[in-house]
């Protein structure tokens, strides 16, 4: 699991856009069916069938709900004043990520919500950096509970912590192969 | 046959069928690119294959055909395939041609006598296109075949009849032989002159409206391929002009900072804006004096290759209220104030109504197409020991970093400013100076003719914008020495160095006086070289270049090249 | 390890040779390399044979030399962890083949293989295309899919004349050196990963 793997579950999730081109048949995927669509109706369908589609100029993007510069900051201001982490929207840093990247003309003053985003991402990095290495520290116990880590954090704290692990691992066979 | 209209249905749909693959053969310049740009986003758009083949001469279009010969592709060439036939380069039969070529007038051939080959073209032209009828010029020859047959059939016919027969057989040959006299004609006017129509990046932009797929970068690749047609002097400023605010308007309003939802904030879109410019190039990467002294217009204003010209300089700066001083600093280095100031006093001085488009990202300050059109045309064109693809890629990269809005790119694209347009400007200054000054400029009967004794930089002499841009440069300059020099066109011999040594390349500008005659810089010097190389013996001249008016020649072939074109020249009433 | 007098050399030499041969060629499978293989072989049966025979006279109650015993098990020990790192480091290539090449390999890397080697390789092939058979309707070609697609169609550059080419939809494209492409993701994958072709932005 990587940051592209989490994109990619991520665009999944349902988003609300306005399609510009009408078409009768409804399309049949695997996880459902998108559609029929008709010019300037609103209709949820996958966050990737809504990149592909804006692409190609046969849509209009609805920002979700917390992507609004005052949601945001409420979010900021939870961040900083909790301890732990606090909950945040599903595929919340991918989502963004993608909109900002495929659908920017879409959202509202993009570049505040970018920096906004962004600002949310690094209270919370410190948060799990520091509580890795509180874990790591441990010498009796080796446990740790942490809640609301998103999948993408996870993902990126994994890499870190089996790096770790793995680097204890060859320190201790060094100790055991010590020649005699 | 022509597509004047309806591009959409004609031309797009067909290829969007897609029965037969889809490849681009591009000619290796700016507008050809920002054609490929727009047409290649319209093709993803609708997940269409496509392959891109650049080129740079007839001979790699006809190596292309030849190597696919029992394919079904539809081929479509841009800023290439118009002026020749393009039946005689063998294209593959089971194959179709669309060509969205700027380079007129088209050939018959392709006019008429090719279901497989469509040109587009625009309504407007037409009537300037002068095509000649069908009947004048294609004659359908089964007509004589079947008589001839018929006679052999009967062997029992009368007297009478056999004579009426012979004198019907004559009056048909001397009929024939009236109408092909007719028939050169008409071709010898129609080939006459060649010229540029509208650039084709402007054409495809309409249609890309028309599908409702226009974006901010689509319009941004459109402004910079129409600023390269007028900076390559293939259109004339007026042309340039009237397509700006005939065609060009409607999107300039769509993408104009104020329209879009963030109200004037600095955002990380693409805004255009369209605006008047000094028509002086790069000034506003470099510093004024450099710039002002590359110029055409400054640089004849002030003769600056004479000793004089020091002084000359000094005078018009005195006179128009700027110092020195300034004009030896960095532009961007002067306060804004004195930047509008400087730049209001130089409008007025050149009085042009010259305006252009102007690309602004995020913080990243304004950058004007005009400038990135010379930056991606000189990338375009050398250096020649690139192979075509590179320069291509590289072409196509400069333009992107135009309007990403990373440092890193702004950084490229300055250097690239710096290394490749500023020297260019300057050794194309450098040469005109030496020309004037060391007497290089001869007059050899009805035409000027300027050899060039040192070498350039190998790869810049090869380039289609150095070699216009000099040429012009030169005979203007050499026109406001003395009086009486407006009615000759001027020929311009440069020798290649390196592989190509012991070649020349030639080119040629129309008289001053017929420059502004009309305002689609019509030129016969193309026409003038096609009809040396007819003559015998035959000179070894090689004319692969899409533009006629480039040919390349042995040096050996000099002198009677000279003789052959100064009676072509007389020959034809100028 | 100290090499003060070069004639003797160390006891395990040969089986380091292994495992530095391998890191050498990174890129490049050697080919196997049996005589040294055999060498390590040898060296671990003397070492065997020389231990043996003082635990024969510890037996017999026989004056003896037991210095030596733990360092020559020592050494047997590390010259199998070369080998098996030998043998490990050659299987992991091999399986990556695999998923370079598609199921037949080009003739200059099977010379490199000894039959062992082949006969693993057509077992992973066989499991493997097994695997894939099992999944969905018709199974699934995951040598296709080896990223999280991003769009339909990639833009490619071909680095050599390859000629002819058909995509899954049938139309015919022309690879010739430096053209560049616009194809559907999946029909590239496959020459994108042999180094036909090369993604361009």
């Amino acid at each position: 699991m990587n940051a592209e793997r989490c994109e990619f579950i991520a665009g999944n999730s349902l988003i609300e856009v306005i399609p510009s081109i009408s078409d009768d048949r409804p399309i049949h995927l695997i996880s459902g069916d998108i559609g029929p669509f008709e010019a300037g109706v609103p209709c949820r369908i996958p966050v990737w069938t809504a990149i592909l589609m804006k692409r190609k100029h046969n849509c209009k993007v609805v920002a979700p709900q917390w992507m609004d510069v005052d949601e945001l900051k409420k979010i900021l201001t939870s961040e900083t004043e909790s301890q732990g982490l606090a909950k945040l929207p599903d595929h919340f840093f991918e989502i963004s990520h993608m909109l900002v990247r495929d659908a920017r003309e879409d959202i509202f003053e993009v570049e505040a919500v970018k920096s906004l985003v962004q600002d949310i991402y690094d209270r919370r990095d410190a948060k799990l950096r520091s509580s890795a290495i509180e874990f790591l520290r441990q010498n009796q116990t080796c446990h740790a509970q942490l809640d609301n880590v998103q999948l993408i954090e996870a993902s990126s704290a994994r890499a870190t912590l089996e790096a770790c692990r793995q680097m204890g691992a060859v320190v201790r066979n060094k100790h055991e192969s010590t020649p005699l | 046959m022509i597509i004047e209209d309806n591009f959409r249905q004609e031309f797009y749909n067909k290829i969007k069928k897609g029965d037969k693959s889809v490849v681009l053969i591009v000619s290796v310049d700016t507008d050809a690119l920002c054609t490929t740009m727009i047409l290649t986003h319209l093709l993803r758009c609708d997940d269409i294959p496509f392959s891109i083949l650049a080129v740079e001469g007839w001979s790699s279009v006809e190596k292309i055909f030849a190597d696919s010969q029992e394919q079904k592709c539809h081929y479509i060439l841009i800023n290439c395939g118009a002026t020749r036939s393009l039946t005689r380069l063998q294209i593959p039969p089971a194959s179709i041609a669309f060509v969205i070529d700027s380079h007129r007038p088209f050939h018959i051939e392709n006019v008429y006598e090719n279901g497989q080959i469509h040109l587009l073209a625009n309504p407007s032209e037409m009537s300037e296109l002068q095509i000649p009828d069908l009947e004048s010029v294609i004659r359908e020859d089964s007509d004589d075949e079947e008589d001839s047959d018929e006679d052999e059939d009967q062997e029992y016919i009368s007297y009478e009849q056999r004579m009426e027969k012979i004198r019907r057989k004559a009056i048909k040959r001397e009929e024939m032989q009236i109408w092909e006299r007719q028939r050169r004609t008409i071709l010898w006017r129609y080939y006459e002159s060649t010229w540029f129509s509208s650039p084709s990046c402007v054409t495809l932009l309409e249609m890309a409206a028309e599908m409702n797929r226009v974006s901010a970068e689509t319009m941004w690749f459109t402004a910079v391929g129409l600023n390269s047609a007028m900076a390559d002097k293939l259109i004339s400023i007026e042309m340039y002009t009237q397509i700006c605010v005939d065609r060009m308007r409607p999107f300039v309003h769509r993408f104009m900072p104020k329209n879009i939802v963030n109200q004037g904030k600095v955002d990380d879109l693409l805004h255009i804006t369209f605006g008047r410019e000094l028509p002086l190039a790069l000034y506003s990467h470099w510093d004024l004096f450099s710039a002002m002294m590359v110029s055409e217009y400054f640089s004849i204003k002030t003769k600056n290759w004479t000793q004089k010209g020091d002084v000359n300089i000094r005078h018009l700066l005195a006179q128009l209220g700027i110092t020195l001083h300034e004009t030896k600093q960095k532009f961007e280095a002067l306060p804004t104030e004195q930047r509008n100031l400087v730049v209001d006093v130089l409008e007025k001085e050149m009085d042009s109504s010259f305006a252009t488009f102007f690309g602004t990202l995020g913080y990243c300050g304004k950058l004007s197409a005009c400038d990135v059109a010379r930056a991606v045309t000189l990338r375009l064109e050398m250096p020649k020991s690139e192979t075509i693809m590179n320069r291509f890629r590289s072409g196509q990269s400069i333009l992107r970093s135009s309007i990403t809005g990373e440092r890193q790119d702004r950084l490229n694209l300055n250097n690239t400013f710096t290394s490749i347009c500023q020297r260019t400007l300057q050794v194309s200054w450098k040469t005109v100076a030496a020309a004037i000054n060391q007497s290089e400029i001869i007059p050899n009967g009805p035409y000027y003719l300027f050899s060039c004794s040192r070498s350039i930089d190998e790869d810049m002499v090869d380039s289609r914008h150095f070699l216009y841009n000099t040429a012009g440069f030169m005979i203007r300059a050499f026109a406001s020495m003395k009086k009486g020099r407006t009615t000759k066109p001027l020929i311009a011999m440069f020798p290649l160095t390196g592989e190509s040594a012991g070649w020349l390349v030639v080119t040629g500008v129309m008289p001053i006086a017929t420059i502004y005659e009309d305002s689609l810089l019509k030129t016969c010097i193309g026409r003038a070289f096609e009809r040396v190389k007819k003559m015998t013996p035959p000179l070894r001249i090689v004319d692969d270049y899409f533009n006629s008016d480039i040919i390349r020649l042995k040096s050996e072939d000099r002198t009677r090249f000279i003789d052959f074109l100064q009676t072509v020249f007389e020959g034809t009433s100028n | 390890m100290s090499s003060g007098d070069q004639n003797r050399g160390g006891v395990a030499d040969k089986a380091l040779q292994l495992v530095l041969e391998m890191k050498r060629n990174p890129d490049v499978l050697p080919p196997y390399n049996t005589e040294l293989v055999r060498q390590c072989y040898q060296k671990i049966d003397e070492l065997f044979q020389k231990n043996a025979a003082v635990v024969e006279k510890i037996r017999a109650g026989l004056p003896h030399d037991s210095t030596l015993l733990q360092p020559r098990l020592a050494a047997m020990c590390h010259i199998r962890r070369c080998m098996m790192a030998y043998v490990n480091e050659r299987k992991n290539r091999i399986r990556s083949f695999r998923w370079k090449y598609g199921g037949a390999l080009p003739a200059s890397v099977r010379n490199a293989l000894c039959d062992a080697e082949i006969q693993f390789f057509n077992e992973y092939s066989s499991t493997l295309a097994r695997f894939q058979s099992n999944l969905g309707e018709g199974g699934v070609n995951l040598l296709l899919h080896s990223a999280p697609p991003k769009s339909l169609f990639v833009q490619v550059r071909a680095l050599e004349d390859y000629g002819e080419f058909e995509t899954s939809d049938g139309t015919q494209v022309q690879l010739s050196k430096d053209s560049l492409h616009s194809l559907p993701r999946q029909d590239c994958e496959m020459l994108i990963r042999q180094g036909v072709l090369e993604l361009v932005h």
